[in-house]
């Protein structure tokens, strides 16, 4: 129990950082801020007080964030800090939206708005390279499974501890089923890894996706039904 | 509260039954098909069966109010999420021809196609071994449960049944255990203590597996073990204190020649030709000498000492307190411990059940001890059958021929005092002239008083109990007019040894 209740910390302080990392690559949000310090000092008096908030505007978005995830982990919860993450994640990457402007069906007017609200979200790539941005991606994605098995482990823990099974079991069962959910991760990001580096020996040319929509389509379909049929099993 | 509600009442106290010993809703479903498919019949009457079978007693268990649940059917899982996020993240990816996607797409698919490799649990043998198959009460046996499992991956959740009425002393008879790549070898050892006499089936073995992710479907096992637990009723080592011989204070030394079992050589009076008697025991000479119209005939010595017949009460009577500690339950280990000690010593002792209308003829040895004890396992309810008067009329052919000691072990009250008064009366009328001599009868009544097996459990209820007890008072001075020894035993308060010791005084 203690074990999962240490992980879960780690997948929350792990996540801060990458929020924080993602915050500071945002070329839009300190002009933003910058914007409304100046409309509330101009505004509301004695608004010069609330500057230090404004300046340290990163390191309070975090403070939040760190007091609902502690609020969570006295749940036993974790994964929702995680999906904030990977929604934010998503908008540093969202420049790739820009294949919209290319649909020929929109109008003008909304292909400029498009333009603009992509603008908004624009990344600085110095302060996060897509290599980097890849790398944050896949360890969101696998905080996100380790927070939620973490979750599923608690309640089976607390539903054996409440049960009267003993608790050399319960701990026993919390370790096997972590290193196992390690050993499987493991071979996860192992896989990939040999992906990546087929993909640099030119065997696999992932980047160049020029396969067609039905292709795609077609793909993802028979895979999804291969797995419908062995969860019917 | 219609039939649907009831049934209804009755499936979510299982479920909480169920939930409170470590087993999922899918395990009370999977005992529901089999009961349907074993007795053919509907979904309601299989809950209302297997209600009944979990909980014989007609108080209910009570509601608990805290109930935590781990959903592992019927919820979302775990991978369904997984696959989810994967072909959003690979649909978005090949749409928007962006890789970061497509990469985090595979991780989940590949995380999920690992497990999904993976099989629940199973291909398990169980094995059950008891130290003992043959115990006493509060005995203590040692139960080892061998488990293999060889295929799957996930949690395994045991349950090793305990017996009814079956204590749990040391270890634990559910285990929770996590199956790994390797085949899992596992011996649960736990020990139970046998609370209540009888005979008791070996309980299944019941196994529950769970997929790592919950993937796929629970699956249930039910091993069912051959053979019988006997718990024989507990029989105290009473030992006599040793005195100096006096005369005995009630008619029945231990040196008294039985009327009973086989003749032996030696001649031990002339007496008058009683129905039934051989006729070559009849002496001519000495019915010549006396000229007597009934012929005399010799009487010899018989093996064995003299006979005690124990009556037991099992009527409503004995009906106090719980279904381990009560008079009947005391009661038994009494007649044990008595009937051991007594045949030990070479009486013949026979055995009379009053209210379940069990008598066991009086004999002697060692039989005739697992005798008595083959009838105790079995005995369980309670029932106004038969009277004490009854048995008294029913069993006279022993008192009459035997002339006997007379033990009844019962809970003296209010309302069972008339009933021994006639009881005895009999008894009396019965034995005749043997006990007109004396001024004592050969009746000693153990009285098994409850008041105090929860005397001690509420503040001031010592004072009700002693309150209480003053009424016995009066109901011995009652049945020590027709001259009864009454011994009361404080269960609770007393052991048997200390209760039996000034009853075996009087036996010298």
């Amino acid at each position: 129990m203690r074990s999962v209740t240490v992980i879960q910390l780690a997948i929350a302080l792990l996540t801060l950082l990458i929020i924080y990392h993602e915050l500071s690559a945002f070329i839009m949000l300190p002009k933003f801020i910058g914007f409304t310090k100046k409309l509330v000092v101009s505004t509301v008096p004695g608004g010069t007080l609330l500057t230090p908030i404004f300046e340290n505007y990163e390191l309070i978005i975090l403070m939040i964030l760190a007091y609902a995830s502690y609020k969570e982990l006295q749940k036993g919860k974790c994964s929702s800090l995680v999906i904030f993450a990977i929604l934010l994640y998503s908008l540093t990457i969202v420049n790739c939206f820009r294949i919209l402007t290319g649909i020929q069906v929109l109008s003008k007017n909304m292909k400029l708005l498009i333009e603009k609200l992509l603008l908004l979200l624009s990344i600085n790539h110095n302060v996060m390279p897509p290599s980097i941005s890849l790398v944050e991606g896949l360890t969101l994605i696998t905080l996100y499974i380790i927070a939620r098995e973490t979750e599923n482990l608690n309640k089976i823990a607390n539903y054996l501890t409440k049960s009267n099974f003993p608790h050399n079991d319960v701990d026993k069962v919390t370790m096997n089923y972590l290193s196992f959910l390690t050993l499987l991760l493991g071979a996860s990001i192992g896989t990939l890894m040999l992906v990546l580096y087929l993909q640099g020996l030119k065997l696999i040319t992932l980047p160049d996706i020029r396969v067609s929509l039905l292709t795609a389509i077609m793909l993802i379909a028979i895979i999804g039904l291969i797995i419908y049929r062995m969860y019917r099993e | 509260m219609n039939r649907n509600e009831d049934v209804n009442t009755l499936y979510e106290e299982l479920l909480d039954y169920y939930d409170s010993i470590g087993l999922s809703a899918g395990y009370l479903e999977f005992k529901i098909n089999k009961m349907m498919e074993e007795k053919k019949c509907s979904r309601e009457e299989a809950i209302k069966n297997l209600y009944t079978q979990k909980f014989p007693s007609i108080i209910r268990p009570k509601r608990r109010t805290t109930n935590v649940k781990v959903e592992r059917e019927g919820d979302e899982t775990s991978t369904a999420v997984y696959l989810r996020m994967s072909f959003i993240l690979l649909i978005l990816g090949v749409l928007l021809l962006n890789k970061h996607y497509v990469y985090m797409s595979l991780i989940p698919m590949i995380f999920t196609l690992f497990c999904v490799l993976f099989n629940t649990p199973d291909e398990i043998t169980v094995q059950k071994e008891l130290s003992k198959v043959k115990c006493r009460v509060d005995d203590i046996v040692e139960i080892k449960v061998r488990l293999i499992v060889k295929k799957g991956i996930g949690f395994i959740i045991v349950r090793d049944v305990v017996p009814k009425d079956f204590e749990l002393v040391k270890g634990s008879n559910v285990r929770a255990l996590f199956k790994g790549l390797k085949p899992l070898k596992m011996t649960i050892t736990y020990s139970v203590k046998c609370s209540l006499k009888g005979i008791y089936e070996i309980p299944p073995t019941e196994i529950e597996t769970i997929h790592i992710l919950g993937f796929k479907k629970n699956k249930y096992f039910e091993f069912r073990h051959e053979g019988k637990i006997t718990v024989l009723p507990l029989a105290f080592s009473i030992r006599r204190i040793r005195m100096v011989p006096t005369r005995s204070s009630i008619p029945i030394p231990m040196t008294a020649i039985s009327r009973r079992g086989s003749i032996t050589t030696d001649f031990r009076e002339i007496r008058k030709y009683v129905y039934g008697d051989p006729v070559k025991f009849i002496n001519w000479k000495a019915t010549a000498r006396t000229g007597s119209k009934i012929p005399l005939v010799n009487e010899f010595e018989r093996e064995s000492k003299k006979t005690i017949m124990i009556f037991l009460d099992t009527t409503t009577n004995m009906k106090y307190g719980t279904t381990l500690k009560n008079p009947l339950e005391y009661g038994v280990s009494a007649v044990a411990s008595l009937s051991y000690y007594l045949l030990n010593r070479s009486f013949n002792v026979g055995v009379v059940v009053y209210g379940n209308e069990i008598s066991i003829s009086p004999r002697t040895g060692g039989d005739q001890y697992y005798r008595i004890l083959r009838k105790l396992i079995t005995l369980k309810t309670f029932s106004n059958r038969v009277s004490f008067e009854r048995s008294v009329e029913l069993n006279r052919r022993w008192i009459i021929e035997c002339t006997p000691l007379v033990f009844i072990i019962t809970n003296i009250t209010r309302y069972n005092i008339n009933e021994l008064i006639i009881g005895i009366k009999k008894i009396i009328q019965y034995l005749g002239r043997s006990v007109e001599r004396s001024k004592k009868t050969p009746v000693i009544i153990l009285d098994i008083s409850p008041l105090y097996i929860s005397a001690n459990k509420y503040k001031y209820s010592n004072l009700v109990v002693e309150m209480a007890d003053l009424e016995k008072v009066s109901l011995y001075k009652l049945l020590q007019r027709l001259g009864v020894t009454i011994i009361k035993w404080e269960v609770g308060r007393k052991s048997l040894v200390s209760a039996m010791t000034p009853l075996l005084r009087l036996i010298k």
